[in-house]
């Protein structure tokens, strides 16, 4: 399996050195084992290359723990911590602009490396919008649009209620559709073999081609976005309850009944431990081997993701309406009331402010002590995980049909 | 059930047929000709069979604990090859003591009704009819009841993806018992959401004599009551039903429209939801007979009378994209409405709220095609491409060389030519710009899949199917309320299958041609008596375009065009360009 450094690499020299291309109109015009992409016949590699390293990249990127940085996508990262490097307001934003989508927002929006912010809607439509809330280009998935974007390289890629999992250009051209056995309803991760991967009826290993390189059924349908975690593990939960680690060839590592749905994605911290919310309002540490090592209970299900600050504590609301913060122990270090159940993840800034949204209609912001620093009433349900921009504007959706800008 | 009463009826049974009285014994003998009834008296068979008092309640069937493969009948056990038994009813088949049974049986792959005889201390099976499991169907139960001496509805339901699904039999008693009819109604669909409920009886029907049997359906607040007749030969569906039933609903709409118009409407979407329930015509039938999808309802003049009605009602409410979603009725079903209804419709559309005006902006006698420039400047292209300074009138002669086609690819280097009619149905014509190859994508099939007779090869008129622009993502083709996505590859190629858009959903953006502002906030959609503008965020509503006058310029609209910030709409009406502004 080639590693994504190495498909950088491959990227970097091709850049240097024009290689002879036929046009082609499909891949048996082309000789050997070279494909037809964009009319002309490449190589696989050069072409997957191509495509992991976002448009105006000459130099390999860096890699942070052996995930890629050229991805961007669900909690930030392929670890789900939720930190950003950006700064958030610390004071009471003000609207910049809304766009407006013909039904619920639920995704996160997911920024691009040149600001482009990509989100998808429960009418079925995603859109690329620019920085001034504008909007670039539109694309009609024909079902509704759970998941946040993954933008990897030059390809934004989602998942739809159509049973697909999409991949297009980032100037919204359709670079392949891979049909699915179930509907999409958790954001694709990038590994750091440059596959992407995605779960429906259990989880799917692809690569940027859009070639399927294993299914990995399950009892259950899944909903919660794939975490890679360090020693080279998909996990996954399932809604049965059951958390499973994947080995990169789709061979079960181990698997871990919780006891309650997993509705939320997990998240990996920098020792590889585990942490994972529940149907039964717990929030579990597990360890690298997937043996339970606490449980934090709160007073009703847990279905965000739990972020990860950086001390260590785990930041995650709960459908009892509050958002708990956790020690690595497992102890709790406070908890703030809102006025509904905390469906969204929270987000991290650069300097630990916490931002998360209720459905009690408000968006928070919350010092790493604990205290409310502001709250703006959106009017409608945020379930939507906040993106933080580097100008400090905060992104999210909401269930007024709205992509709202804040600074 | 009620065991008890079940044995009396048994006991009944019983004692009737074993004293030899064949001809009035309640589990045979009831339908003329046609039954399998062996060993029944030519003599007795001619005469009217003696109407028998019917006991109190009939007998149901038992029902079975999960995974049990051995049903009692008379005094030993039917041991089932595969699968598990779901219900059995106890009743005489073949006339002899002890009782036989009618037994329901279940596996993963279908489910399966038996006749069982007991034979001494052994039993016999015989397999009288089965049926498939769909996919993604599980849990199934069922129940069988005795409707009458001589027939049995057993229901068998499954827990689907989309809902439950059931299966009703109707079951002759006789010694070779017949599953004559096998009713089928599928969960709620996009197109058919209405809850179906149905009922199984038996009753005189056409004072015969003989028992005849009623479905009694109910879709909705709408009741049906569909009939077999007991007929010689077996048992003839009464094909009066459903159009009288729907002839009934249709005509009180039409009486109630101009006295009450939202209960006119009611009437009338029921009888449009029935139709689709029930008739194959309608597209989307959630009823099956003996393995058919729905009855042939042909050209309904009762659903033609109620599209009439809902779509005059949906017109003066100013919906005027749910108005032609209803006029596709009419067109894809091949209703035939009368001149009266057509003239309702008609006087709907002229009267609708209308705030446009328009001006002459040039003439043409040859067909043209429109688009706009920019806000201000129309291009006009045909035999004379010019463009028109829509403030100042000023035209200016263009060569042909300059004119970019209206419907092209984000790179420039595809665009449409056109929209052909052919046998495949409507294709859009397109070519790289400044080559003369050109490919053909098809944008919609051919509706009754029928092979041509004679080649066809016309362009589509403006009221047929259509390239609205070109997105990234591919083509967006749309007919009246119709819209789709074409996905396209970078060669301009299909690239997987059409998306289909609801009138609530935006167009692909950007997008480029002359019907849809470039935002795909907006589009035009040509009618004979106007133009509706399509927003998006109003949904079914949209905008209804008829200046005063629309009439008195003659000839049909040949071409239309909206301009990008979709303010105005330019139409060439027979040899006039006019543009509309409102």
């Amino acid at each position: 399996m080639m590693s994504l450094g190495l498909l950088l690499v491959v990227a970097a020299c091709a850049g240097t050195r024009a290689r002879p291309s036929n046009p082609c109109m499909s891949d048996t015009e082309c000789r050997g084992d070279r494909i037809c992409h964009e009319g002309r016949c490449r190589f696989v590699e050069e072409v997957l290359a191509e495509l992991a390293v976002p448009p105006a990249q000459s130099a390999p990127l860096e890699h942070s723990r052996g995930v890629a940085r050229s991805a961007n996508g669900f909690m930030g990262d392929a670890s789900h911590t939720g930190r950003s490097e950006n700064r958030g307001p610390s004071t009471t934003p003000s609207p910049v602009w809304t766009y407006q989508t013909g039904a619920r927002v639920f995704a996160s929006p997911v920024l691009g490396h040149d600001g482009s912010i990509y989100i998808g809607s429960l009418d079925g439509q995603f859109v690329a919008l620019e920085p001034s809330g504008s909007l670039k280009w539109r694309y009609s998935a024909g079902d509704k649009i759970y998941p946040s974007a993954l933008v990897v390289g030059s390809s934004v890629i989602f998942g739809t209620h159509n049973k697909e999992l999409v991949s297009l250009s980032l100037q919204g051209l359709p670079r392949w559709k891979l049909p699915l056995q179930d509907v999409v309803d958790a954001s694709a991760t990038l590994g750091p073999d440059g596959r992407v991967y995605v779960v429906a009826d259990g989880a799917y290993a692809v690569d940027l081609l859009g070639r399927l390189h294993w299914h990995k059924p399950t009892a259950d349908h899944v909903r919660s976005a794939p975490v890679i975690h360090p020693a080279r593990l998909v996990i996954i939960g399932t809604t049965e309850g059951t958390l499973i680690a994947l080995r990169p060839d789709g061979d079960v590592a181990w698997e871990v009944p919780l006891g309650g749905a997993i509705e939320g994605a997990a998240s990996v911290d920098e020792e590889g431990l585990i942490y994972v919310g529940t149907g039964r309002g717990e929030v579990v540490q597990i360890d690298p081997s997937g043996r339970i090592l606490w449980r934090f209970q709160t007073g009703d299900e847990v279905r965000a993701t739990p972020a990860i600050a950086r001390d260590g504590t785990i930041v995650v609301g709960s459908y009892d309406s509050h958002v708990y913060a956790i020690s690595s122990t497992g102890a709790l270090r406070w908890k703030v009331a809102t006025g509904a159940r905390v469906r969204a993840s929270a987000r991290i800034d650069a300097d630990g402010r916490i931002y998360v949204g209720s459905q009690d209609n408000f968006l928070y912001c919350i010092d790493p002590n604990g205290s409310v620093l502001w709250r703006y009433n959106v009017g409608q349900d945020v379930d939507s995980t906040v993106e933080i921009g580097s100008d400090g504007t905060l992104y999210f959706g909401s269930d007024d049909g709205g992509v709202h800008a804040m600074r | 059930m009620s065991t008890w009463r079940s044995q009396r009826w048994a006991a009944a049974l019983m004692i009737c047929c074993s004293g030899g009285w064949l001809v009035g014994c309640p589990g045979r003998k009831q339908v003329p000709f046609g039954l399998e009834d062996a060993g029944v008296d030519e003599g007795q068979q001619q005469s009217p069979p003696e109407q028998e008092e019917s006991p109190a309640a009939l007998p149901t069937g038992k029902r079975f604990e999960p995974n049990q493969v051995e049903v009692p009948v008379g005094e030993s056990a039917l041991v089932l090859e595969s699968g598990y038994a779901l219900t059995a009813l106890e009743v005489d088949l073949d006339g002899t003591d002890p009782l036989d049974a009618l037994v329901v049986s279940a596996d993963s792959q279908q489910v399966a009704l038996h006749a069982a005889y007991a034979r001494g201390l052994s039993v016999v099976a015989r397999r009288v009819d089965s049926f498939l499991v769909p996919n993604h169907c599980a849990e199934p139960l069922a129940e069988a009841t005795q409707l009458s001496p001589s027939l049995v509805a057993i229901r068998v339901e499954h827990s689907c993806e989309a809902g439950k699904r059931a299966n009703h039999w109707i079951v002759t008693i006789e010694a070779q018992p017949r599953a004559r009819e096998r009713i089928t109604v599928l969960p709620p669909s996009e197109r058919s959401s209405a809850p179906i409920e149905l009922e199984l009886r038996a009753e005189d029907r056409d004072e015969d004599g003989y028992e005849d049997v009623v479905a009694d359906i109910q879709v909705g607040e709408a009741h049906i009551p569909l009939t077999w007749l007991n007929r010689p030969g077996g048992f003839a569906r009464d094909p009066s039903e459903p159009e009288r039933t729907l002839s009934a609903l249709a005509d009180e709409a039409w009486s109630s429209l101009s006295a009450n118009a939202p209960s006119a409407e009611k009437r009338a979407l029921q009888v449009i939801e029935v139709f689709i329930a029930l008739c194959r015509e309608g597209g989307a039938v959630r009823l099956g007979f003996s393995g058919t999808e729905g009855l042939q309802c042909q050209q309904s003049r009762a659903a033609a009378r109620a599209v009439s009605v809902a779509m005059a009602v949906a017109i003066r409410r100013g919906t005027f994209v749910r108005a032609l979603e209803l006029q596709r009725w009419w067109e894809d079903t091949a209703l035939q409405p009368t001149p009266e209804e057509r003239e309702l419709v008609q006087n709907a559309w002229r009267k609708a709220k209308a705030s446009a005006s328009w001006s002459l902006l040039d003439t043409s006698s040859a067909p043209v095609s429109l688009e706009f420039v920019d806000d201000d400047t129309l291009l006009v292209n045909g035999s004379g491409p010019r463009t028109i300074d829509l403030s100042s009138g000023t035209k200016t002669v263009l060569s042909a060389a300059r004119i970019q086609p209206a419907a092209r690819d984000p790179e420039s280097r595809f665009a449409v030519r056109g929209v052909r009619a052919t046998c495949a149905g409507f294709e859009a014509e397109v070519g790289p710009i400044g080559g003369k190859q050109s490919h053909r994508v098809l944008l919609q099939r051919r509706v009754d899949g029928m092979p041509c007779k004679t080649p066809i090869d016309r362009s589509a008129s403006v009221f047929e199917w259509a390239v609205v622009g070109w997105a990234p993502q591919g083509l967006v083709a749309a007919s009246g309320d119709l819209l789709r996505v074409i996905p396209l590859n970078e060669l301009a190629k299909p690239a997987g299958s059409p998306i289909e858009l609801t009138p609530s959903s935006p167009l692909p953006a950007p997008i480029r041609g002359a019907r849809a502002t470039p935002d795909g906030s907006r589009y035009v959609i040509p009618h004979p008596e106007g133009v509706v503008v399509r927003d998006w965020r109003k949904g079914a509503a949209g905008l209804w375009l008829r200046p005063p006058g629309w009439n008195t310029v003659a000839g049909e609209l040949r071409s239309l065009a909206i301009s990008p910030d979709g303010k105005k709409v330019a139409v060439q009406k027979g040899n006039e360009i006019r543009l509309l502004t409102w």
